[in-house]
């Protein structure tokens, strides 16, 4: 039978391959697409994926085990695939550990493997298989006890992990999208379809997604009828169906990867791979499902017998696989190996297409007759009672040995250059067990099956363990039954289902999944991670028997593939060692994801500048045109400093610092939380937040105020202006606007829901500029206030309304420079222009605008705090000088309360000193140490800089009992290094603070 | 990311809320002895069940209300509004 | 003072210049011109009076996510809490007129007008594009006209009120606003 292609139509020399079939297959013969493997140019047909591709060149070879850098070949045709793991693309677009029988191929793909050098035909790491005996299970952990972990690190460093990680910034984008549906169908296998076909004609709205570019799962190897039609035209009306109904968003090459609480499941749509053209490499969505059908499938389990990671050692389905959906023989000849009916079919198939079957292997002792009798008549001789004993070849696949399992007769050989075996199917029931859903052990089925009822969703097809299309259409009716109820939604599925003529087989698996006798540390349970039957022996020995321990001793399942083909033969040769049940042994947690997920995914849109909201102020193209250097702080982009022509940073902010001091400057206020507190109990209810008197407060004046936390510990600071007897303003710190706003409106709601106030936020209706110096009174006024200016009719701390250059203003006199100094509130519509006029009227003063930086340093050199930086989480007001004023109120408020507690009243808290100094260590974040002490810190510094106004070293620091130690002098150290400074009084600059009243 | 349903928005996504730790704490008035007033500031309750908590619909109406919420299923079993008693939640 | 008053006179600037800006296929986001939008509130002990306060005619809406009334609109955010939007006021007067209205003693009524930018975006693609920011449920009954919703919209909280079919009007904060704008063209590029 002329089976194979003929290298006819394709790259010269070619073909598309040796091992492609001459007919059938869902690929496309006529598209012939070039790649590279490993650097040698390769064909493939359109629809193929790599692995289909590189078995159709008989390209064996795809990797490295991770431990011993045994050869190994492709074992499956999906997800579950241990061996393939290839690296594709190149440079900032590598994408490391890709499955290479999930990679499409496209025109121009570059893939390689990965874990050998200098090539995976010759590696040199596969010197560390000959020594084996020194790498066993436990290796690593033993490694931290002798002799020390640093003997090994350097070797362990070179060896572990498979992939190269990227170095660059990842050039792809990716897309993030929200969606709900009242019914997401997870599998587009013939249960999903089922499924979603029922829902979408009862009117729901359907998500149907499916890992695989193409939909259909087993249909599209499937060869029997439904309804008449062969299962591939089936399944093309039932695509059509589905894709012609708005109401239903169909998603191939979509992965859902976990599912979380309330319905939530997070589904990776890999774009740019049917959509090459799409500037979104993967989009990330965010599901919100009302009823949820898992029809995810089953994974088939391999043999264990020694040597059974030589490559051409497959899984029988996926050997069928290859067949049916490629066009691609696994081998030449291909026996197969089974403990159950479903390999059968896949040697039948195989059969028909004229591949070489010289055997079929049944560990049952009678095989199934009408399957056998297929197989027979197809010229298979199927060998009952017998599994394969061991594999033999070279770095490939020669020939197995068969052995009967009654012992009685000769080991048979079978010259093979493939095996499709199958141990049974393990339901993917990782999306059941994310939603913590129950499983137990079915013992005909020999794998564990989920509890119906035990987690909010539903299950259909092979999940549920059904075994043949006929159980997955029942099953899937089943399940969008319970879960229209639950979406509240109608369905009727009591109507006919989809006719299946299909072979009658049964469910059994036999419990025998690993060949007797054999060398036990050649007989792989792992293949990702080279762990073998001889490391769960070890692992037994020293006593790690439960499932969770042997799993992280041996390492079982803890590669990239997460077990899909190991954790259930682990599982039960642990119940066999140990002679306990499947279900007492349990099995290990399976959490997301399901697949690896690319983090650039999860991030989304937020990178870049698109990381978090960045908020401008309403004179942004002012501080533009004046070359502002901008810094985000609290969400806003604020100006840092206003650098002139060849300054820098540290002579721009000098010369903004001493303008201020001098003349006067220009700071930009706008990002303080402002609130306006209204309603006849408007001051006791700010009475309750602040250390400082509200009910005092006289209309027309302002305080600065402290606010605390129930803990005693400050949090934010402000002042408070008194506009009317139940009218109030505060301001906030700029960072602190949205939490303090929150803060207040928590007590509001929850505390004092009876009380007449109204909070209402007006912190971006408002421009605020900060003018300040000792011009700032001259200068204000050119803007034609209808505000009287002078010192006796608006002193400090009191605050005006009227109107400014024809508009409202709030105008505050109050300062963080120390000097004469005006906050200027104006809508913030006028800004921009409130900005030009004062730089306008203060020209001939030589005002300077000045950024975040100039105005910390102002308040440094007056010894004002600046609460999150120059406080912590434990600070309380005592430790900053407010502690009289605090405990003098007699009105409770937050916080006061905890003034009082042992800890707050320790001698030895930190406190916030002034400290001076010449040395360069004078920065923040150097830690103290008190004459006297040798070990720990006493404190560090908060702030420093060098002060322009008084040309010295200027810093606060929290320092241990440190409002008692002004004039003695601290160690400063920093990583080994040391220096002196002495803790001298605040404010450094004008210490009477007379020039704030001039 | 739970689904969180607001007494007054309805469902919404577990981002537009902010948690508030336990409800029902009593606020002590000012003259309790240091030991009480140390349980009211540290000492919540770390139920594996039926959990009373605030949460804040801070994008949506800002509203404060409760939620009886499952820690182990995270099954939200009552919202209500501040100010209303304990639901009973069958055991 | 009064010799200084040299006739300086400051001229408004918008957050953002009015325009359209096209994000996606068929679909424009506009800036909506500067408006007089007004936050109106009652104290809490007052909420169960809410239902018998009306502004002109429109009694103002007590159902949760509900709009009423055409100009001045009035928008629900909270059970104590609604937004006043009006092309035909200032700010100001109509906070005067709300307060007015409601009487002085039972609610607050603050100018908002320049702390808030409205949009709207409009097109084939609203649905898709809003889904990119956020997880509500964009049904056709969420995409009423007459419904406004508060939510979660690119890491904003943001007032989403349907207008028409394909129409919807967003308000946010005058802060982030150029911010949102990029960010729409952003997720429209990758649709």
């Amino acid at each position: 039978m002329a089976s194979f292609q003929p290298d006819s139509h394709a790259t010269p020399g070619l073909g598309l391959g040796a091992f492609r079939l001459a007919a059938g297959g869902r690929v496309d013969r006529a598209k012939v697409m070039n790649f590279r493997w490993d650097g040698r140019p390769l064909t493939a047909c359109a629809g193929d994926t790599l692995a289909s591709a590189l078995l159709a060149h008989g390209e064996r070879l795809v990797g490295r085990g991770f431990k011993f850098h045994r050869p190994r070949g492709i074992l499956s045709a999906g997800a579950e695939e241990p061996n393939g793991l290839v690296a594709v693309g190149s440079g900032d677009r590598l994408d490391p550990s890709a499955r290479a029988t999930l990679v499409r191929v496209h025109e121009g793909l570059e893939a390689r493997p990965q874990n050998c050098w200098p090539s995976v035909r010759f590696d040199v790491g596969r010197a560390l298989d000959f020594v084996a005996p020194l790498w066993p299970a436990g290796f690593y952990n033993k490694t931290f006890i002798w002799p020390s972990w640093h003997a090994y690190e350097g070797l362990i460093r070179r060896t572990a992990g498979l992939g190269d990680a990227l170095h660059g910034a990842d050039p792809e984008r990716y897309d993030v999208a929200n969606a709900t549906c009242e019914l997401l169908v997870v599998g587009a296998g013939a249960a999903g379809l089922a499924a979603a076909l029922l829902a979408s004609r009862a009117g729901a709205t359907v998500v149907l997604v499916e890992q695989d570019a193409e939909f259909g799962g087993h249909l599209l190897v499937e060869s029997c009828a439904i309804d008449g039609l062969p299962a591939a035209q089936w399944l093309g009306r039932a695509l059509a169906e589905l894709a012609a109904n708005p109401r239903v968003s169909l998603l191939p090459a979509t992965t859902a990867f976990g599912l979380y609480d309330h319905g939530h499941v997070g589904l990776l749509e890999r774009v740019a791979e049917r959509t090459p053209t799409s500037p979104v490499r993967h989009r990330y969505w965010r599901v919100r499902a009302r009823g949820l059908v898992l029809a995810s499938g089953a994974l088939e389990q391999p043999w264990v017998f020694e040597r059974n990671d030589l490559p051409g050692v497959m899984l029988a389905g996926a050997v069928r696989t290859y067949a049916q959906r490629y066009a691609v023989a696994a081998g030449r000849r291909v026996v197969f190996a089974t403990n159950n009916d479903s390999a059968y079919l896949a040697a039948l198939d195989l059969a028909r297409a004229g591949v070489a079957v010289p055997g079929l292997v049944d560990s049952r002792a009678e095989p199934p007759r009408e399957l056998a009798d297929l197989l027979q008549t197809a010229g298979v001789p199927v060998y009952g009672g017998a599994v394969i004993a061991a594999a033999t070849g070279g770095s490939r696949l020669a020939a197995v040995e068969i052995a009967p399992l009654d012992g009685a007769g000769a080991r048979l050989r079978l010259e093979c250059d493939a095996v499709g075996m199958s141990a049974g199917w393990a339901p993917a029931v990782h999306l059941w067990s994310h939603a913590r859903g129950r499983l137990a052990f079915d013992p005909e089925r020999q794998c564990f099956l989920p509890v119906a009822g035990t987690a909010p969703l539903s299950v259909a097809g092979a999940l549920a363990g059904a075994h043949t299309l006929s159980h997955c259409f029942a099953s899937a009716a089943r399940a969008v039954a319970a879960e229209a109820s639950r979406a509240g939604f109608a369905v009727d599925v009591g109507g006919a289902l989809p006719k299946v003529e299909e072979p009658r087989s049964s469910p059994r698996v036999d419990a025998r999944r690993v060949s007797p006798g054999g060398r036990r540390h050649r007989q792989w349970l792992d293949f990702q991670h080279d762990v073998t039957l001889a490391d769960v022996d070890l692992a037994l020995r020293e006593g790690f028997d439960a499932i969770e321990h042997l799993k992280r001793y041996t390492t079982t399942g803890m590669s990239v593939d997460q077990g899909k083909t190991s954790n259930l033969n682990a599982l039960l040769v642990v119940a066999e060692l140990t002679g306990r049940a499947p279900d007492a042994v349990g099995t290990t947690t399976f959490r997301p994801p399901y697949t690896p997920v690319t983090l650039g995914a999860l991030a989304g849109r937020q990178v870049g500048e698109f990381y978090a909201p960045r908020r401008r102020l309403p004179a942004h193209a002012e501080h533009e045109r004046l070359g502002a250097v901008f810094e985000e702080a609290g969400g806003w982009m604020r100006p840092a400093w206003y650098p002139r022509a060849g300054e820098s940073k540290e002579q721009a902010i000098a010369r903004e610092v001493l303008a201020v001091r001098a003349s006067a400057g220009l700071f930009d206020a706008s990002p303080l939380g402002k609130f306006e507190i209204e309603g006849p109990e408007a001051a006791r209810f700010l009475d309750a937040f602040y250390i400082n008197n509200v009910r005092t407060l006289e209309v027309g004046r302002t305080r600065y105020g402290l606010m605390l936390n129930e803990n005693g510990v400050i949090i934010d600071d402000g002042t408070i202006a008194r506009l009317g007897p139940q009218h109030f303003v505060i301001t906030t710190t700029s960072g602190g606007a949205a939490r303090i706003g929150a803060w207040l409106d928590d007590w509001r709601q929850c505390e004092w829901p009876d009380q007449d106030v109204v909070v209402t936020p007006v912190t971006t209706q408002w421009a605020t500029v900060a003018l300040a110096g000792p011009k700032a009174r001259e200068i204000l006024s050119r803007l034609g206030p209808d505000i009287d200016l002078s010192p006796a009719a608006f002193p400090h701390l009191h605050v005006r309304v009227g109107s400014l250059a024809g508009v409202p203003t709030r105008l505050y006199r109050v300062s963080f420079s120390g000097e004469l100094g005006y906050e200027i509130n104006v809508p913030a519509r006028y800004g921009a222009a409130l900005w030009r006029a004062l730089e306008d009227a203060g020209r001939e003063f030589g005002i300077a605008p000045y950024g975040t930086e100039a105005l910390l340093l102002l308040r440094l050199e007056k010894g004002f705090l600046h609460v999150g930086l120059d406080t912590d989480g434990t600070t309380a007001p005592s430790d900053v000088g407010w502690g009289e004023i605090a405990l003098k109120k007699q009105a409770d408020y937050v916080g006061k309360r905890s003034l009082t507690r042992p800890e707050n009243v320790r001698a030895d808290r930190l406190q916030l000193v002034g400290l001076v100094g010449e040395d360069e260590l004078l920065i923040p974040g150097t830690h103290l140490r008190l004459d006297g002490t040798t070990e720990g810190s006493d404190g560090w510094v908060t702030s420093a800089a060098f002060s322009p106004t008084l040309g010295k070293r200027v810093a606060l620091a929290l320092l241990r009992g440190g409002r008692a130690r002004t004039g003695q002098t601290v160690t400063l150290f920093d990583l080994g290094r040391t220096g002196r400074a002495e803790v001298a009084p605040t404010p450094f600059y004008d210490p009477k603070g007379e020039r704030l009243h001039g | 990311m739970l689904k969180i349903t607001c007494p007054w928005c309805g469902p919404r996504d577990e981002p537009e809320f902010t948690y508030g730790g336990q409800s029902h704490v009593a606020r002590p008035s000012f003259d309790v002895d240091d030991a009480t007033w140390a349980r009211y500031l540290f000492v919540r309750d770390n139920p594996k069940g039926i959990h009373f908590e605030r949460w804040c619909h801070t994008y949506g109406c800002a509203q404060w209300f409760n939620v009886a919420r499952d820690t182990v299923s995270h099954e939200v079993l009552a919202v209500y509004r501040m100010g209303e008693p304990k639901p009973e939640l069958g055991a | 003072m009064a010799e200084a008053a040299t006739a300086v006179a400051l001229a408004a600037t918008p957050a953002l210049a009015t325009g359209e800006t096209p994000v996606a296929e068929g679909t424009v986001l506009r800036v909506l011109p500067p408006r007089a939008l007004v936050r109106l509130q009652l104290p809490r002990r007052a909420i169960a009076a809410a239902g018998t306060l009306r502004i002109g005619d429109t009694p103002l809406p007590t159902t949760p996510g509900r709009c009423a009334g055409d100009d001045p609109a009035l928008l629900w955010l909270a059970p104590d809490g609604w937004l006043l939007i009006s092309d035909h006021h200032d700010g100001a007067a109509l906070a005067g007129e709300a307060r007015r209205a409601c009487g002085e003693r039972t609610v607050a009524a603050v100018d908002v007008s320049d702390a808030l930018v409205g949009f709207e975006l409009a097109g084939a693609r609203v649905r898709e594009l809003l889904s990119r920011g956020t997880g509500l449920e964009l049904s056709d009954e969420t995409l009423a006209p007459g419904r406004c919703a508060r939510t979660r919209l690119a890491q904003l909280a943001v007032i989403v009120r349907p207008r028409a079919a394909e129409r919807v009007e967003l308000i946010v904060d005058r802060g982030p606003a150029a911010w949102l704008r990029d960010w729409f063209v952003d997720a429209g590029g990758l649709l």
